[in-house]
């Protein structure tokens, strides 16, 4: 009895460790169903609008779906899991994602999905997305995820409240130091900021430097310490060090915890917030009666380049359905569905023949007629660690006028040598 | 020595007998233990010596290659500015949170012991240890920022408000935070064990004249110190996986990255394997061995300081 005790037991707890390894292993089971785990929140108008157009995709084309709403949070280990071969076959993804995903060879290259048909409208899924837009979706294999959104960054005010800003936008730095002097005057805050993130921080430096060197000019501070002795970066950190001893901010902006700083603004407290194009879908419920959101593009001279990244679906390389996949992609760039994420996600489409809600016309407009264009954060964030460990760090210090721009310079080539001659 | 009683059977007993005979405890030694220890190194050793593994690799997780990387995970850990910063701070925190968090329990066992309604007292104190971390990061941005309700009470004061949440002095908010929402464990671990203590003792102690100090010197203290010493250990453990509070006081709600000043090893080891970059493994395994060693040390060390004759009640 006892030794029939103890095989069982022993028995048990192996068939429990073949069982655990089985279902992790054999993706067998999904082999029928295209399966989704979004990042959205069932909630948002985004996972409402996904959930619609999963629907119908099942209904038109026979395929069953299995779509899980997981939220942000919910999806941190997605790499690691697609990698093992455990993902979703669809999976969201957006411009600031594409190196990650590049090196670990995750997504799958997605060039012929251009030549795919968009159902009903006679033209292909090449023919529906503008130039730049294709470019902010695409590595070096080519399309790397279908866009249905397109995010940009802008300086924000209510044009309701400022209609000076709103009929003759600064068109040059000096332009908008002279308007920041004025507000401060008038004793308004110029500028609502939330220091407290970093990644919003660097928006300034970030936007100075890019918009007037063009793309690659931030990149190549993280990939080579030589460029850090680049005038135009000197000039860029100055111009933030203008900013921060310039009083512009809100007092203490570096201590204000997100989002207080940008409900503040949403409240007519502050004039001014640099930030990307959610920003007035995210304000929403804060907003001040009457307010008319409106926005032009920072003034820094020289290429005048505008930021262009996209949000998309990606298709997971080691995916169970990848042909399927593929073939709802052409089926959600359907005018119909990209038409919601105008009006009902309150964003840009990725159609440039889709028009976008009324406060982000300018943005989409400023897109469509740019000579130059770059990606998010110019592409300089891929490589994480620098971004957070060494760049992000030292821009709050120089934001916060802890450190001046010639320190700022100094400091940052020698980190990132630094960095570089430690790096895998 | 229920086996010395048994080689001393009858010696007509056959040896087959004498093993049937063995008694229960013994015979039931490998079939209690087994099922644990495979657990246990399935589930523990075996990951282990694996995260070690790893540690010794550059490595992305399960589908990409693992390369070789000898000690060079480490040797980047010493020249690396924000790791070296988030393991000064999490000491700071273990050391510093640990002596305000069992300062305040000390001073709860000897206040708390006589006071009216004080099991009311201990819930209300316990009550910070089970507010999730996520409302405690909503509350903050209320109480602590440049307009929030703590400043606005020092102006009522007459006092300059302060940037609690900016990078100088976010550090000591997340310390008295972490003690916040600590110490009420710790009080209810230590007061179960003051409430043992026969009141006689101190009827006895009242009668002779002695302080209240010296009623906590002289009997509180030896009578509990057995708990004490587990509670440190607790402590010394909990302290160094700190994660969620920094990011409570921080950037809790976005995908952002916490101030350097902040940051715990914890913190620093969840952003090289999640948020959308291609997971260090290697290099937060190698965080993750160089941090157990130091708990090892730090625990070996908190026991040898809490040693003591057990003091017993007859």
């Amino acid at each position: 009895m006892r030794k029939l005790t103890a095989v069982l037991t022993v028995g048990a707890l192996a068939l429990g460790l073949t069982a655990c390894g089985k279902k992790n292993s054999d993706p067998g089971t999904v082999q029928e169903v295209l399966t989704y785990r979004s990042s959205w929140g069932a909630d948002e108008p985004q996972g409402k609008i996904i959930k619609a157009l999963f629907d119908d995709f099942a209904k038109q084309s026979g395929t069953k779906v299995d779509v899980k709403f997981v939220g942000r949070k919910g999806n941190e280990n997605l790499s690691t899991e697609m990698a093992s071969g455990r993902g979703p076959d669809l999976f969201d993804t957006s411009t600031d994602n594409l190196a990650t995903y590049a090196a670990q060879n995750l997504v799958a290259p997605l060039d012929d999905v251009l030549g795919a048909e968009v159902p009903g409208e006679g033209k292909t899924v090449k023919d529906v997305l503008p130039e730049s837009v294709r470019q902010a979706s695409s590595n070096d294999k080519g399309l790397a995820f279908v866009p249905h959104t397109v995010i940009s960054t802008a300086v924000w005010f209510d044009a309701a409240k400022h209609p000076d800003l709103a009929g003759a936008p600064p068109q040059s730095w000096e332009d908008f130091i002279a308007y920041l002097d004025r507000a401060k005057k008038d004793g308004r805050v110029p500028i609502g900021q939330d220091g407290t993130i970093n990644f919003y921080n660097v928006y300034w430096f970030y936007s100075v430097l890019v918009r007037a060197g063009g793309a690659g000019s931030l990149k190549a501070l993280a990939t080579d310490a030589a460029a850090w002795d680049r005038p135009e970066v000197l000039a860029a950190a100055q111009k933030v060090a203008q900013l921060a001893e310039g009083g512009y901010f809100q007092k203490d902006f570096m201590a204000t915890k997100f989002p207080a700083a940008q409900d503040a603004w949403a409240q007519g407290r502050y004039d001014l917030n640099l930030n990307g194009t959610w920003l007035a879908s995210e304000t929403k419920p804060k907003l001040a009666a009457g307010v008319k959101i409106a926005s032009f593009q920072l003034p820094a001279g020289g290429k005048n380049s505008v930021e262009v990244g996209t949000l998309g679906w990606g298709v997971n390389a080691k995916g169970a359905n990848v042909t399927a996949a593929k073939k709802f992609l052409a089926f959600a760039l359907q005018k119909k569905y990209v038409e919601q994420i105008s009006t009902s996600a309150l964003n840009i489409p990725s159609r440039a023949d889709v028009p976008a809600p009324e406060h982000l016309v300018a943005v989409q407009k400023a897109v469509a007629e740019a000579a130059a264009t770059h990606r998010t954060y110019d592409d300089a964030a891929a490589d994480k660690t620098w971004w957070n460990d060494r760049f992000l760090p030292l821009h709050d210090k120089l934001i916060s006028g802890k450190i001046d721009a010639a320190a700022f310079v100094a400091e940052g080539k020698k980190s990132t040598a630094d960095y570089l001659a430690n790096k895998n | 020595m229920g086996a010395g009683t048994l080689i001393q059977a009858p010696p007509v007993a056959p040896p087959v007998k004498a093993r049937a005979l063995r008694p229960g405890r013994e015979r039931a030694f490998w079939p209690f233990l087994l099922p644990a220890l495979v657990a246990y190194t399935a589930l523990f050793v075996a990951p282990s010596l694996f995260g070690f593994w790893v540690s010794l690799n550059a490595w992305a997780g399960p589908g990409s290659e693992m390369t070789w990387r000898g000690l060079d995970n480490y040797l980047a850990l010493l020249s690396d500015d924000a790791f070296r910063t988030s393991f000064v701070n999490t000491f700071v925190l273990a050391l510093a949170g640990g002596g305000l968090v069992f300062g305040f329990t000390f001073l709860s066992m000897m206040v708390l012991r006589h006071i009216k309604g004080r099991a009311f007292i201990r819930s209300v104190m316990f009550l910070p240890m089970i507010i999730s971390m996520i409302a405690v990061g909503a509350a903050i941005g209320f109480l602590l920022n440049p307009e929030g309700v703590v400043n606005t009470a020092l102006g009522w004061l007459g006092l300059d408000p302060q940037p609690w949440l900016g990078p100088d002095l976010v550090f000591r908010c997340i310390v008295g935070g972490l003690v916040w929402s600590s110490t009420g464990f710790y009080v209810a671990l230590m007061m179960s064990a003051v409430d043992s203590i026969p009141a006689h003792i101190y009827e006895d102690a009242q009668i002779v004249g002695a302080t209240r100090w010296e009623q906590f010197r002289h009997i509180t203290l030896p009578l509990t110190w057995d708990v004490f010493a587990v509670s440190a250990v607790l402590w010394v453990v909990n302290s160094l996986k700190i994660f969620e509070i920094v990011l409570a006081f921080t950037t809790g709600g976005t995908p952002g990255s916490p101030p350097l000043q902040a940051r715990t090893v914890a913190v620093q080891q969840y952003s090289l394997v999640a948020g959308n970059a291609i997971p260090q493994l290697g290099n937060a395994a190698a965080m993750g061995v160089v941090v157990l060693l130091v708990t090892a040390v730090l625990i070996a060390l908190t026991r040898r300081i809490t040693r003591r004759e057990r003091v017993e009640l007859s």
